[in-house]
């Protein structure tokens, strides 16, 4: 008997596995997709919900996810891009212009 | 086992385990194919929970549209192996930050374990393309305009970020 708590405890393991990625990972095109998986995660738990209680508003907020989904990924990928005409690098650790503030007067 | 039970755990499967693969590949291609496996199962995972819309939905968003973004720009930016190279945690804080996800992960599944929902009966046509329009464009219609614009903004944006300037080549 598959319950709500089965396709909760999907979209719990899917969340995780987005957030590691997202502190584990340095190559930014790869924390993208991890967002994008975290996003999914929040989907399965919004469609589930929305099964139990017979109400359509669950998937229609999961609809406006996807939209969301698309519109971070454009803009996201067009940044990915900018940075690495910058620095010739997808790596996260590239991007420090605010570090070491000790040396401005 | 009944039906339903062997596809959610398959999709289950199918879609953890890419997930796991999307996170550790080194290449970024194989983790936007990984991203795609995951994606196709969680459309499984919706037309098991009565939501065939948005399963068709996200197979022609997310893997029609957004993963071709993504492997467009991986071929674009055309990395080299040495630029794959990743500068981050050592393996201490690898493992330490791998089990502190694993605590959330464990407390998140605590939680859900805790409580028990009892399922409604669902109209014969819940989560068709009718059902979910009448709704969509009734109680959330000025939602789904402001949709649409967030969609013209990203779009405008990306076009703006990414073009190059006539006679400077470093934007």
């Amino acid at each position: 008997m598959i319950t709500l708590n089965h396709y909760l405890v999907l979209a719990s393991a899917l969340f995780i596995i987005g957030f590691a990625g997202v502190v584990l990972r340095r190559n930014m095109l790869i924390i993208l997709m991890s967002i994008e998986l975290m996003l999914n995660a929040v989907n399965v738990s919004l469609v589930g919900f929305s099964r139990i209680y017979a109400d359509l508003d669950g998937q229609v907020s999961a609809f406006f996810i996807i939209v969301l989904a698309a519109a971070e990924a454009a803009v996201g990928l067009a940044i990915v891009v900018l940075v690495f005409r910058r620095k010739g690098s997808v790596q996260s650790t590239e991007l420090r212009e605010l570090k070491d503030a000790v040396d401005a007067p | 086992m009944t039906g339903l039970e062997i596809s959610f755990y398959l999709f289950a499967a199918g879609a953890v385990l890419s997930a796991i693969g999307v996170i550790s590949a080194k290449n970024p291609i194989y983790s936007a194919l990984s991203l795609v496996v995951t994606l196709f199962s969680l459309a499984g995972i919706f037309v098991l929970l009565r939501a065939d819309f948005l399963a068709i939905l996200q197979i022609f968003t997310y893997a029609g549209a957004i993963l071709v973004l993504f492997i467009f720009i991986i071929m674009l930016l055309n990395l080299q192996p040495d630029e794959l190279e990743e500068t981050g945690y050592g393996l201490l804080g690898k493992v330490l930050l791998g089990l502190g996800s694993l605590a959330v992960f464990a407390s998140l599944v605590f939680v859900v374990s805790r409580t028990q929902w009892t399922a409604a009966t669902l109209p014969p046509d819940f989560g068709s393309i009718t059902s979910v329009g009448k709704r969509m464009f009734s109680v959330y219609v000025v939602p789904f305009e402001i949709a649409g614009l967030l969609l013209t903004v990203a779009l405008v944006g990306a076009v703006v970020l990414a073009k190059r300037r006539l006679g400077d080549p470093e934007r």
